[in-house]
């Protein structure tokens, strides 16, 4: 009872932080929108008339105060109403909805990769502490945050696709047009995961509890999985965490490099068409899903850590 | 017989078999809608499913499409259509002058042509008589050849009426020689030939657009052959093509970098130092446009020599040549002009010009002349020339069609585009616009429309070149004819 009541009031906290910042997100998106220019200069065509101008700034309340104008862009937001795309003459929060599935597609392929290369190679790198693996995996991680994304794309599509032939250059398909661009996506993340799981392994496998368990004679792989990586696993979830959201927001040159069609590049292509009530609703958007994440991550690590829910 | 059967087996086997299919790599699909009033459709879809009445066989010349014969009044307030019978939608159903009268409709019209100029309150009237279309103008509308007729797709009223636009958009009919196959949105859209063409049906079978945003990924499909054809933009791309022996062929339409001059203190225009014309063309003469089209273009690009029409258009005449450098002569004009020590002012470009821009003011110093670059983007940039909401002496870096007659529209003071049209060249416009004999426009522009501009000088063309570059992979023969206005797809041989 005890336990759940803590629980609760952790998850409201964090739910009421969320919506704080969703709201502060707002108010950024609103203002950057306004002082990027005069909307309605955007929509309108160059040679509009001065009386098209103003039936059109009363049409969609541009001619009431700030304060008016935010307090209907909110009421909208929350109803799913970002306003027509400029581009698409589409509802914006349907165009973002179309393109969704294909980033989340990349990056939970990403993420897939990682869980199944970073953390592993991360374990034995800390586990093998100065052995050859470990230096072969800590140049590699250097290398993988240090390279530029579009580098790197473009480097695989040069080796993987012109040299070898073995995978397509672009586009979305077979799980083949899937392998470059999520590499590509995972690249920095998996090398930063690597690093903080052999620095988490490293602090955990020098522990008391860690030599206790060794001298009492548990076999290694024991060791390691159950007892040291459990306790390494608090400053993993974090930088999944961080992870998952830089898969959404990382995806922006990937999409571009490998013709991929999702948010990321629908984001790009609206700030460079100007198309603000699409970039507004991207922004927002990628906004809740950042929040949606961190409460997720909260929650995991209250579970797997008692220390943060009762703090 | 046996070994004559033998022989045409083997020799068919040996022979190169022809490409049936080709995957062109471009950049964006625009909106990817289709419906073809709409400004942001794709024309390189749109042109390819509608078929217009008539269309450029040159970059003058028209020819009949969708029509028999066409004529128009002498003093261009009429023109007469007379349909082909034998044209079929991608539907099955047959063209009448009902779907032409349904395309051409005021409300339609207004908006598809809405950019250029070019109104639909001009068309007085529309009528059918069995298998002619007449058309009456209010007055004559310039270049309503170059810019609506070869632009204008005749579309199947019956079929958009049942659909709807949202219909047609997922699934677009037309006339054209290719017929919508499929479409998957941001990734490609695919074409295929249409059987029943009224013209010479396409030598290819089914064409694959695919959207490519990134040029060095375009590069490496036509390097792969996951694409046969790729869009380049003007530039480092070209330079790109060259070096890994790729075929490259110009595409579309003449553009022109121009200097705009603009002296605005309100909204009306004030006098400023650029009234003079030989301060505009001091600023041409000091710079050395071959080393920036180099530079800059990877040699895609050449000095241009008038505002509005390019080098390379037909009707040029080639006794107008591009000014040469010479950096004395530009400070000898700007000090016949009164300003002997040298001008300064400020010099808005777009950041997609970001280098050409740079490499202009880096020329105008060793004339004395000093511009303070200010680089905005390319929509901020656009609005400021077409509102004239910038105050004070400006020189503006665009970019704009130089096909003359249908670019002629920017040279009419009313517009509000042309800063230094005057008199002299509104005289000449109207004097165009009522001319609607090809060769008689054709008359106009070299005779009247080229030495007003090289009097008048109303604005300073920097450099010309085409929309794009094509490079072609090992299945494209060749692609023999390109419209202006389209993208004609069943001049494209595959080998």
């Amino acid at each position: 009872m005890f336990f759940v009541r803590r629980m609760t009031r952790f998850l409201l906290v964090r739910i009421l932080q969320g919506l704080v910042t969703l709201l502060a997100v707002s108010v950024v998106v609103f203002v950057l929108s306004r002082l990027s220019g005069d909307p309605l200069t955007l929509i309108m065509d160059p040679m509009s008339t001065k009386a098209d101008l103003a039936r059109e700034l009363a049409r969609l309340g541009l001619d009431r105060s700030y304060p008016e104008q935010y307090a209907i862009f909110l009421a909208n937001a929350l109803h799913g109403d970002f306003g027509q795309s400029i581009f698409f003459k589409r509802g914006a929060f349907e165009v973002f909805l179309e393109k969704l599935p294909a980033t989340l597609e990349l990056g939970g392929t990403a993420m897939a990769v990682s869980l199944l290369v970073a953390i592993p190679i991360g374990v034995l790198s800390a586990v093998h502490q100065g052995g050859w693996f470990d230096r072969i995996a800590r140049l590699v991680a250097l290398t993988g945050q240090s390279a530029p994304v579009f580098w790197i794309g473009l480097v695989l599509i040069l080796l993987f696709s012109v040299t070898l032939g073995w995978l397509p250059t672009a586009g979305r398909g077979s799980w083949r047009n899937l392998v470059l661009p999520a590499i590509t996506l995972g690249w920095y993340g998996n090398a930063f995961l690597m690093r903080i799981t052999r620095s988490a392994m490293l602090d955990v496998l020098g522990t008391d509890y860690v030599k206790l368990a060794r001298l009492e004679g548990l076999p290694e792989r024991r060791v390691i999985w159950k007892h040291a990586f459990k306790n390494a696993a608090t400053s993993i979830v974090t930088t999944l965490g961080l992870m998952s959201i830089s898969l959404v927001t990382g995806a922006v040159v990937t999409e571009t490099v490998f013709a991929w069609p999702g948010v990321g590049r629908l984001t790009v292509d609206a700030i460079f068409q100007r198309d603000f009530p699409v970039v507004q609703a991207a922004v927002i958007l990628i906004a809740v899903m950042v929040v949606a994440v961190n409460l997720a991550v909260d929650v995991v690590y209250a579970w797997i850590d008692p220390r943060v829910r009762f703090q | 017989m046996r070994r004559f059967l033998l022989a045409s087996a083997f020799a068919a086997l040996a022979a190169p078999a022809m490409a049936q299919s080709l995957t062109f790599a471009i950049n964006n699909l625009g909106a990817e809608t289709w419906w073809p009033q709409d400004i942001s459709a794709n024309k390189y879809i749109t042109s390819n499913i509608g078929d217009p009445l008539v269309r450029l066989a040159s970059p003058y010349a028209l020819e009949p499409a969708l029509v028999k014969e066409w004529t128009s009044a002498p003093d261009g307030l009429s023109f007469t259509f007379t349909l082909r019978d034998d044209v079929l939608f991608h539907d099955g159903s047959k063209l009448t002058a009902e779907d032409v009268l349904f395309s051409y409709a005021p409300a339609n019209v207004e908006k598809f042509v809405g950019f250029t100029g070019i109104k639909g309150g001009n068309i007085t009237a529309l009528e059918a008589h069995g298998n002619t279309v007449v058309m009456r103008l209010g007055k004559p509308v310039p270049g309503i050849r170059d810019n609506y007729f070869v632009r204008a797709s005749i579309w199947p009223k019956a079929y958009v009426e049942k659909v709807g636009i949202e219909g047609f958009n997922k699934h677009p009919v037309g006339a054209g020689p290719f017929r919508f196959v499929e479409h998957v949105k941001g990734q490609y859209v695919k074409l295929a030939a249409w059987e029943k063409y009224y013209g010479d049906v396409p030598k290819l079978k089914e064409v694959t657009f695919r959207i490519v945003p990134e040029p060095a990924t375009r590069l490496a499909m036509l390097r792969t052959g996951e694409a046969d054809i790729t869009y380049n933009e003007v530039g480092a791309s070209t330079g790109e093509l060259k070096k890994y022996g790729f075929r490259g062929q110009a595409y579309g339409q003449p553009f022109q970098a121009a200097l705009i001059f603009n002296s605005l203190l309100t909204l009306d225009r004030q006098p400023g130092r650029f009234d003079d014309v030989r301060v505009r063309k001091a600023l041409i003469m000091a710079v050395d446009r071959k080393v920036i089209a180099d530079a800059v273009y990877f040699g895609a690009a050449v000095p241009a020599a008038l505002p509005v029409v390019a080098t390379s258009m037909p009707y040029y005449d080639p006794k107008y040549k591009p000014m040469a450098t010479d950096v004395a002569g530009a400070k000898k004009l700007l000090a016949e002009a009164g300003h002997p020590d040298g001008l300064s002012f400020d010099f808005m470009a777009g950041t997609n010009n970001k280098d050409l821009a740079v490499l202009l003011v880096s020329f105008w110093q060793r004339a004395g002349i000093k511009a303070n670059l200010n680089l905005v983007d390319p929509v901020t940039l656009s609005r400021a020339w077409w509102q004239r909401t910038v105050p004070g002496d400006q020189v503006m870096l665009v970019g704009g069609l130089a096909n003359g007659m249908a670019s002629a529209v920017y040279l009419n003071s009313k517009s509000g585009v042309a800063m230094y049209a005057g008199a002299k060249i509104d005289t000449v416009y109207n004097e165009g616009a009522a001319v609607v004999d090809p060769a008689l426009q054709e008359a106009w522009l070299r005779d009247k429309l080229l030495p007003v501009m090289e009097a008048e000088y109303p604005y300073a063309p920097v450099l010309e070149y085409q929309e794009g570059v094509l490079g072609f992979g090992p299945k494209v023969k060749s692609w023999t004819r390109f419209d202006l206005h389209s993208f004609g797809l069943q001049w494209l041989e595959p080998k």
